[in-house]
Protein backbone atom coordinates (compact mmCIF):
# COMPACT_ATOMS: atom_id res chain seq x y z
CA UNK A 1 0.00 0.00 0.00
CA UNK A 2 1.14 3.62 -1.04
CA UNK A 3 1.87 6.04 2.04
CA UNK A 4 -0.80 8.70 0.57
CA UNK A 5 -3.67 5.70 1.20
CA UNK A 6 -1.93 4.59 4.76
CA UNK A 7 -2.08 8.26 5.13
CA UNK A 8 -5.80 8.66 4.41
CA UNK A 9 -6.63 5.36 6.42
CA UNK A 10 -4.94 6.61 9.32
CA UNK A 11 -7.10 9.92 9.14
CA UNK A 12 -10.05 8.28 8.99
CA UNK A 13 -10.05 5.85 11.33
CA UNK A 14 -8.89 8.35 14.18
CA UNK A 15 -12.46 10.45 12.69
CA UNK A 16 -14.38 7.27 13.53
CA UNK A 17 -15.74 8.39 16.83
CA UNK A 18 -13.77 6.69 18.95
CA UNK A 19 -11.92 9.25 21.06
CA UNK A 20 -14.01 8.61 24.60
CA UNK A 21 -11.89 7.78 27.70
CA UNK A 22 -12.39 4.32 27.37
CA UNK A 23 -13.60 2.75 23.62
CA UNK A 24 -16.02 0.22 24.89
CA UNK A 25 -19.46 -1.80 24.32
CA UNK A 26 -22.42 -0.61 25.69
CA UNK A 27 -24.49 -2.83 27.52
CA UNK A 28 -27.09 -3.00 25.17
CA UNK A 29 -24.55 -4.14 22.01
CA UNK A 30 -23.58 -7.25 24.22
CA UNK A 31 -25.02 -10.60 24.86
CA UNK A 32 -24.52 -11.94 28.35
CA UNK A 33 -24.15 -15.48 28.22
CA UNK A 34 -23.34 -16.06 31.68
CA UNK A 35 -22.60 -14.26 34.71
CA UNK A 36 -22.27 -15.95 38.07
CA UNK A 37 -20.99 -14.81 41.62
CA UNK A 38 -19.04 -17.07 43.85
CA UNK A 39 -16.86 -15.96 46.90
CA UNK A 40 -15.05 -12.66 46.02
CA UNK A 41 -15.41 -12.75 42.20
CA UNK A 42 -17.61 -12.75 39.57
CA UNK A 43 -17.52 -15.34 36.08
CA UNK A 44 -18.83 -13.70 33.10
CA UNK A 45 -19.00 -14.78 29.90
CA UNK A 46 -20.84 -12.42 26.86
CA UNK A 47 -19.98 -11.81 23.11
CA UNK A 48 -19.93 -8.77 21.45
CA UNK A 49 -20.66 -7.57 18.22
CA UNK A 50 -18.92 -9.05 15.59
CA UNK A 51 -16.46 -6.22 13.93
CA UNK A 52 -13.17 -7.51 11.91
CA UNK A 53 -11.35 -4.38 13.16
CA UNK A 54 -12.09 -4.68 16.61
CA UNK A 55 -12.40 -7.11 19.45
CA UNK A 56 -12.95 -7.14 23.66
CA UNK A 57 -9.02 -7.65 25.28
CA UNK A 58 -11.11 -7.27 28.43
CA UNK A 59 -12.91 -5.12 31.32
CA UNK A 60 -12.75 -2.41 33.11
CA UNK A 61 -13.41 -2.69 36.46
CA UNK A 62 -14.96 0.61 38.61
CA UNK A 63 -16.33 0.57 42.24
CA UNK A 64 -18.47 3.59 43.90
CA UNK A 65 -20.87 3.06 47.04
CA UNK A 66 -20.99 -0.63 46.85
CA UNK A 67 -21.95 -0.51 43.11
CA UNK A 68 -19.04 -1.97 40.80
CA UNK A 69 -19.40 -0.98 37.05
CA UNK A 70 -17.71 -3.19 34.18
CA UNK A 71 -17.23 -1.18 31.07
CA UNK A 72 -16.41 -4.09 28.34
CA UNK A 73 -13.52 -2.72 26.71
CA UNK A 74 -13.19 -2.13 22.75
CA UNK A 75 -9.88 -2.46 21.25
CA UNK A 76 -9.02 -2.32 17.64
CA UNK A 77 -6.94 -5.30 16.63
CA UNK A 78 -3.77 -3.11 15.61
CA UNK A 79 -3.86 -1.42 18.98
CA UNK A 80 -2.94 -2.02 22.71
CA UNK A 81 -6.15 -1.31 25.05
CA UNK A 82 -6.12 -1.01 29.08
CA UNK A 83 -7.39 -3.72 31.03
CA UNK A 84 -8.37 -4.15 34.57
CA UNK A 85 -9.19 -7.96 33.92
CA UNK A 86 -8.28 -9.44 30.60
CA UNK A 87 -10.71 -11.63 28.97
CA UNK A 88 -10.34 -14.70 27.07
CA UNK A 89 -11.95 -15.69 23.60
CA UNK A 90 -13.09 -19.18 22.91
CA UNK A 91 -15.54 -19.25 19.85
CA UNK A 92 -17.07 -15.98 20.25
CA UNK A 93 -17.43 -16.24 23.62
CA UNK A 94 -15.71 -13.72 26.12
CA UNK A 95 -14.78 -15.36 29.76
CA UNK A 96 -13.65 -13.12 32.45
CA UNK A 97 -13.03 -13.80 36.57
CA UNK A 98 -13.66 -10.39 37.87
CA UNK A 99 -12.08 -10.03 41.90
CA UNK A 100 -14.40 -8.09 43.92
CA UNK A 101 -14.34 -7.75 47.73
CA UNK A 102 -17.58 -6.81 47.78
CA UNK A 103 -19.33 -9.31 45.73
CA UNK A 104 -23.08 -9.08 46.82
CA UNK A 105 -25.39 -10.07 44.29
CA UNK A 106 -25.62 -9.64 40.25
CA UNK A 107 -28.62 -6.34 40.73
CA UNK A 108 -25.65 -4.45 42.49
CA UNK A 109 -22.97 -4.89 39.29
CA UNK A 110 -23.87 -2.65 36.10
CA UNK A 111 -22.22 -2.69 32.59
CA UNK A 112 -21.85 0.76 31.48
CA UNK A 113 -23.22 2.12 29.04
CA UNK A 114 -23.43 5.83 27.44
CA UNK A 115 -27.72 5.81 28.08
CA UNK A 116 -26.55 4.99 31.44
CA UNK A 117 -25.53 1.79 33.38
CA UNK A 118 -27.31 -1.55 32.98
CA UNK A 119 -27.57 -4.40 35.66
CA UNK A 120 -26.35 -7.41 35.15
CA UNK A 121 -29.53 -9.01 36.21
CA UNK A 122 -31.41 -7.27 33.20
CA UNK A 123 -29.03 -8.49 31.08
CA UNK A 124 -28.74 -11.81 31.44
CA UNK A 125 -32.41 -11.97 31.61
CA UNK A 126 -33.00 -10.21 28.48
CA UNK A 127 -30.57 -12.91 27.24
CA UNK A 128 -32.73 -15.63 28.27
CA UNK A 129 -35.81 -14.92 27.03
CA UNK B 1 -31.63 -31.46 -7.32
CA UNK B 2 -30.16 -29.10 -4.33
CA UNK B 3 -31.31 -25.60 -3.62
CA UNK B 4 -28.41 -23.58 -2.46
CA UNK B 5 -29.34 -19.70 -1.20
CA UNK B 6 -26.71 -17.18 -1.06
CA UNK B 7 -27.34 -14.79 1.67
CA UNK B 8 -25.75 -11.35 2.21
CA UNK B 9 -25.07 -9.90 6.08
CA UNK B 10 -24.24 -6.89 7.48
CA UNK B 11 -24.19 -6.29 11.25
CA UNK B 12 -24.36 -2.08 11.25
CA UNK B 13 -26.44 -0.32 8.35
CA UNK B 14 -25.95 3.79 7.70
CA UNK B 15 -23.84 6.77 8.86
CA UNK B 16 -24.97 6.25 12.43
CA UNK B 17 -22.36 3.72 12.77
CA UNK B 18 -18.58 4.35 12.49
CA UNK B 19 -16.71 3.89 9.36
CA UNK B 20 -14.27 1.13 10.94
CA UNK B 21 -17.59 -0.36 13.00
CA UNK B 22 -19.08 -3.91 12.65
CA UNK B 23 -18.79 -7.02 9.49
CA UNK B 24 -20.02 -8.41 6.89
CA UNK B 25 -20.17 -11.69 5.35
CA UNK B 26 -22.28 -14.45 3.42
CA UNK B 27 -24.10 -17.36 3.90
CA UNK B 28 -24.61 -20.47 1.72
CA UNK B 29 -27.68 -22.78 2.67
CA UNK B 30 -28.03 -26.07 1.14
CA UNK B 31 -30.92 -28.21 1.73
CA UNK B 32 -31.44 -26.42 4.90
CA UNK B 33 -28.24 -26.44 6.44
CA UNK B 34 -26.25 -23.27 6.76
CA UNK B 35 -22.58 -22.12 6.61
CA UNK B 36 -20.78 -19.12 7.24
CA UNK B 37 -18.19 -17.48 5.51
CA UNK B 38 -16.57 -14.32 5.64
CA UNK B 39 -12.89 -12.02 5.23
CA UNK B 40 -10.95 -11.95 8.40
CA UNK B 41 -7.62 -10.11 8.77
CA UNK B 42 -4.94 -12.87 10.21
CA UNK B 43 -3.94 -10.59 13.40
CA UNK B 44 -8.09 -10.74 14.78
CA UNK B 45 -7.90 -12.51 17.74
CA UNK B 46 -10.86 -14.66 16.63
CA UNK B 47 -8.69 -16.14 13.70
CA UNK B 48 -5.80 -18.59 13.76
CA UNK B 49 -3.19 -16.58 11.74
CA UNK B 50 -2.86 -18.88 8.89
CA UNK B 51 0.00 -16.71 7.37
CA UNK B 52 -0.23 -16.44 2.79
CA UNK B 53 -3.30 -19.02 3.13
CA UNK B 54 -6.73 -17.80 2.27
CA UNK B 55 -8.44 -15.33 4.97
CA UNK B 56 -12.15 -16.27 3.93
CA UNK B 57 -13.04 -17.88 7.23
CA UNK B 58 -15.32 -20.37 7.73
CA UNK B 59 -18.20 -20.77 10.74
CA UNK B 60 -17.23 -17.72 12.64
CA UNK B 61 -20.51 -15.63 12.29
CA UNK B 62 -23.03 -18.28 13.01
CA UNK B 63 -26.05 -18.19 11.72
CA UNK B 64 -27.87 -15.52 13.59
CA UNK B 65 -29.32 -13.03 10.78
CA UNK B 66 -28.05 -9.49 11.42
CA UNK B 67 -29.24 -5.87 10.68
CA UNK B 68 -29.06 -6.15 7.07
CA UNK B 69 -29.45 -9.75 5.25
CA UNK B 70 -30.79 -10.17 1.61
CA UNK B 71 -30.75 -13.97 0.00
CA UNK B 72 -30.36 -15.04 -3.24
CA UNK B 73 -31.44 -18.52 -4.71
CA UNK B 74 -28.90 -19.87 -6.96
CA UNK B 75 -29.22 -21.18 -10.29
CA UNK B 76 -26.87 -24.55 -10.55
CA UNK B 77 -24.48 -22.84 -12.94
CA UNK B 78 -24.17 -19.99 -10.51
CA UNK B 79 -24.07 -22.64 -7.52
CA UNK B 80 -20.25 -23.79 -9.67
CA UNK B 81 -19.21 -20.16 -9.83
CA UNK B 82 -19.58 -19.62 -6.01
CA UNK B 83 -17.78 -23.19 -5.21
CA UNK B 84 -15.18 -21.62 -6.93
CA UNK B 85 -15.31 -18.15 -5.75
CA UNK B 86 -15.04 -19.86 -2.22
CA UNK B 87 -12.37 -22.14 -3.00
CA UNK B 88 -9.93 -18.81 -4.05
CA UNK B 89 -7.27 -17.68 -1.68
CA UNK B 90 -8.05 -13.88 -0.79
CA UNK B 91 -6.18 -11.67 1.58
CA UNK B 92 -8.00 -9.33 3.61
CA UNK B 93 -6.43 -5.75 3.23
CA UNK B 94 -7.48 -2.22 3.90
CA UNK B 95 -8.38 -2.12 0.78
CA UNK B 96 -10.12 -5.69 0.49
CA UNK B 97 -12.37 -6.03 3.52
CA UNK B 98 -14.89 -8.13 4.53
CA UNK B 99 -17.60 -5.53 2.88
CA UNK B 100 -15.21 -5.46 -0.77
CA UNK B 101 -15.25 -9.58 -0.49
CA UNK B 102 -18.58 -9.74 0.37
CA UNK B 103 -19.92 -7.43 -2.42
CA UNK B 104 -17.87 -8.77 -4.81
CA UNK B 105 -18.57 -12.46 -4.27
CA UNK B 106 -21.85 -11.62 -4.93
CA UNK B 107 -21.45 -9.75 -8.16
CA UNK B 108 -19.55 -12.43 -9.40
CA UNK B 109 -21.54 -15.18 -8.27
CA UNK B 110 -25.45 -13.58 -9.62
CA UNK B 111 -24.17 -10.22 -11.60
CA UNK B 112 -25.64 -8.25 -9.05
CA UNK B 113 -24.12 -4.93 -7.31
CA UNK B 114 -24.91 -4.35 -3.78
CA UNK B 115 -22.83 -1.03 -3.10
CA UNK B 116 -20.27 -1.23 -0.40
CA UNK B 117 -18.53 1.98 -1.39
CA UNK B 118 -18.07 4.67 1.46
CA UNK B 119 -15.42 7.72 2.00
CA UNK B 120 -12.18 7.35 -0.61
CA UNK B 121 -13.63 4.24 -2.29
CA UNK B 122 -13.08 2.35 0.85
CA UNK B 123 -15.70 -0.50 1.42
CA UNK B 124 -17.31 -0.78 4.39
CA UNK B 125 -19.92 -2.83 6.46
CA UNK B 126 -21.87 0.10 6.70
CA UNK B 127 -22.27 1.05 3.51
CA UNK B 128 -23.13 -2.64 2.09
CA UNK B 129 -25.66 -2.94 5.20
CA UNK B 130 -27.35 0.38 3.95
CA UNK B 131 -27.60 -0.53 0.27
CA UNK B 132 -28.59 -4.44 1.41
CA UNK B 133 -31.46 -2.71 3.44
CA UNK B 134 -32.63 -0.35 0.09
CA UNK B 135 -32.96 -3.30 -2.16
CA UNK B 136 -34.82 -5.10 0.89
CA UNK B 137 -37.15 -2.42 1.46
CA UNK B 138 -38.37 -2.83 -2.35
CA UNK B 139 -38.04 -6.66 -2.83
CA UNK B 140 -38.09 -8.05 0.63
CA UNK B 141 -36.42 -11.95 0.82
CA UNK B 142 -35.47 -14.33 3.54
CA UNK B 143 -33.99 -17.68 3.58
CA UNK B 144 -37.29 -19.37 3.00
CA UNK B 145 -37.96 -16.96 0.26
CA UNK B 146 -34.78 -15.80 -1.27
CA UNK B 147 -35.02 -13.72 -4.68
CA UNK B 148 -33.70 -14.65 -8.02
CA UNK B 149 -30.40 -12.42 -9.57
CA UNK B 150 -32.76 -11.95 -12.15
CA UNK B 151 -35.03 -10.09 -10.15
CA UNK B 152 -33.30 -7.95 -8.71
CA UNK B 153 -31.70 -6.99 -12.11
CA UNK B 154 -34.74 -5.40 -13.04
CA UNK B 155 -35.53 -3.37 -9.86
Amino acid sequence: MNKPTLILIAALMSGCGETMATPHYNAQEITVESAKVEAESLNISYRTPLESLYFSPGIKVETVAGNTTLTIVRCNINSQCDTDVKAALNQGVYSATVTMANASDLNSIFIADTNGPVSLQTLLNASVD
Amino acid sequence: MTTIILGIHSNVAGSEHSFTAGHAWVTVTKDGSTQSYGLWPDNHPATIDNGPETDIRIGLEGTRFPVASRFYKLTPGQAKKLDKALKQRVAWRYTNTCASWASELIAEVTGVDIDADDWAGFETPRELGKHILKLEKKNPTSRAAPTTPEQSSWN
